[in-house]
């Protein structure tokens, strides 16, 4: 399954357990936000399935 | 044109390994600034706040109440059908804990660096590293402009989400079963021991991971969960199955939730190489978590001191080459990777156990007379009680 993570501003924790897992490096924390480098992700779908919370798009296509 | 500012060596994140390398180089009389991209050193705290008591001999300071909510006897060890193990003081030694205030904790060693003469910049995010001679460049965003520091040699202390490695050519990739994601809430009204951590075993409770309780004073405790990703179904896990957690156990479900917090953690081995060309990589931006526990600010306070130490030579021999810097690589491995890998054995035994082969491994270790807390002894224990099992997890 190809996926781009869509963030969730009000759901995420910044906890950043997604930037660290990201095997492509393609997201980062800066000024308290997520930012995708649309260039680098991969679609793998990781970040995704990581987060603690729900909040990069696992919502009602994840399960 | 960006403005130019020049060190002996920069550090690039304020957490414990950060600040503790910072420190060392400062004491050794050299000309260190330490850069946080986050506008206060500590926050958001990202962590169970469990750490081994064996840390003050080894950073040389005192117990601090400031820091230090609560000094453990031992732990229980709860399996899924909910046999118990307790861990007592006599056995537990020095292998005990404290439950520690992780923002204050880290403030006060990024203030130990600040007043043995170490620079600190707080709202300072590195955006590139790129080597020149004798030397590197790393521009930085401070306080919303453009800086470029020269340093003789930089150190990525940036964390789990560590970017400067990557940039200094250094592998940090994460296989994904090396990646366990957490999620802890602190709780305050629930009926907790306050002398003892505890820590719920099993697939029933937590996939490949654990759920802890480390109180922080009476009816005060931590509360979380750590599952490897591997056996994440859907994002969100982590906090379901801890949430079910709390609902089903009546010690916890009356509890409050004053503060959430997440992130992940490696629970791999260590990366392959930490010393490049004028770079070193600390704490867990280096993958230095046990993998077993998933506490790493005691690997990351060993790593930052030989960090600093190596740094200091390297500065007097005026050479930050990969070669210059390789007593590093040295002195942390010889400090913490047999007990690292030992541990990340023993984690990869844990994933793969059924909880009713869990559940007798425990029955079996609660009723031995263990004499220490470590893999072979308890090993000794399972063999007594339960010779059949050791094949299991041996094989």
């Amino acid at each position: 399954m190809i996926m781009k993570p869509e963030w969730n501003e009000v759901r995420c924790l910044r906890c950043v357990a997604c930037v660290g897992s990201c095997p492509t490096g393609a997201l980062s924390l800066s000024g308290w936000r997520i930012k995708l480098n649309e260039d680098k992700c991969i679609g793998c779908g990781l970040c995704a399935r990581i987060c603690p919370v729900d909040a990069l798009g696992g919502g009602e296509n994840g399960g | 044109m960006a403005d130019e500012h020049i060190v002996d060596a920069l550090v690039i994140g304020g957490g414990p390994a950060g600040s503790i390398t910072a420190y060392e180089v400062a004491k050794g009389g050299y000309n260190v600034l330490m850069i946080e991209k986050r506008a206060e050193i500590g926050i958001p705290v990202r962590c169970g706040e469990g750490i081994s008591k064996e840390i003050l001999p080894i950073l040389d300071i005192e117990k601090d109440p400031s820091w230090i909510c609560s000094e453990m006897d031992g732990a229980r060890i709860i399996s899924p059908c909910g046999n118990v193990m307790v861990i007592g003081p006599e056995v537990a030694g020095p292998e005990t804990g404290f439950v520690i205030r992780r923002e204050i904790f880290d403030r006060m060693l990024a203030e130990r660096a600040a007043s043995a003469g170490a620079n600190l910049w707080v709202n300072a995010e590195a955006t590139s590293f790129e080597r020149v001679e004798n030397g590197a460049v790393v521009r930085c965003i401070h306080d919303g402009k453009d800086v470029e520091i020269h340093a003789k040699v930089v150190v990525a202390a940036d964390g789990f989400e560590s970017q400067v490695a990557r940039w200094g050519g250094l592998n940090t990739a994460l296989a994904e079963r090396d990646i366990d994601t957490c999620i802890q809430y602190e709780m305050m009204g629930v009926d907790v021991d306050p002398k003892y951590v505890e820590f719920y075993m099993g697939r029933r409770f937590a996939p490949g991971g654990y759920i802890w309780s480390f109180p922080k004073g009476e009816n005060i405790s931590n509360v979380g969960i750590g599952l490897n990703a591997t056996l994440i179904k859907r994002g969100g896990d982590p906090k379901r199955y801890l949430d079910d957690f709390i609902r089903n156990n009546d010690r916890f479900s009356k509890g409050i939730i004053t503060e959430i917090n997440a992130g992940g953690v490696s629970v791999g081995l260590p990366i392959e190489k930490t010393v490049a060309d004028r770079m070193l990589v600390v704490g867990d931006a280096a993958r230095m978590i046990d993998p077993l526990t998933g506490g790493g600010v005691y690997t990351a306070c060993i790593s930052g001191q030989e960090a600093g130490r190596t740094i200091v030579k390297s500065l007097e021999n005026d050479n930050t080459s990969a070669e210059g810097l390789g007593g590093y690589e040295r002195a942390w491995r010889d400090r913490v990777e047999d007990q690292l890998v030992r541990n990340y054995l023993a984690k990869e035994k844990l994933l793969d156990l059924d909880d009713e082969v869990l559940d007798k491994v425990i029955e079996g270790l609660s009723e031995y007379d263990l004499k220490e807390a470590s893999t072979q002894e308890l090993l000794k224990g399972i063999l007594e009680k339960h010779p059949e099992l050791v094949n299991e997890l041996m094989g």
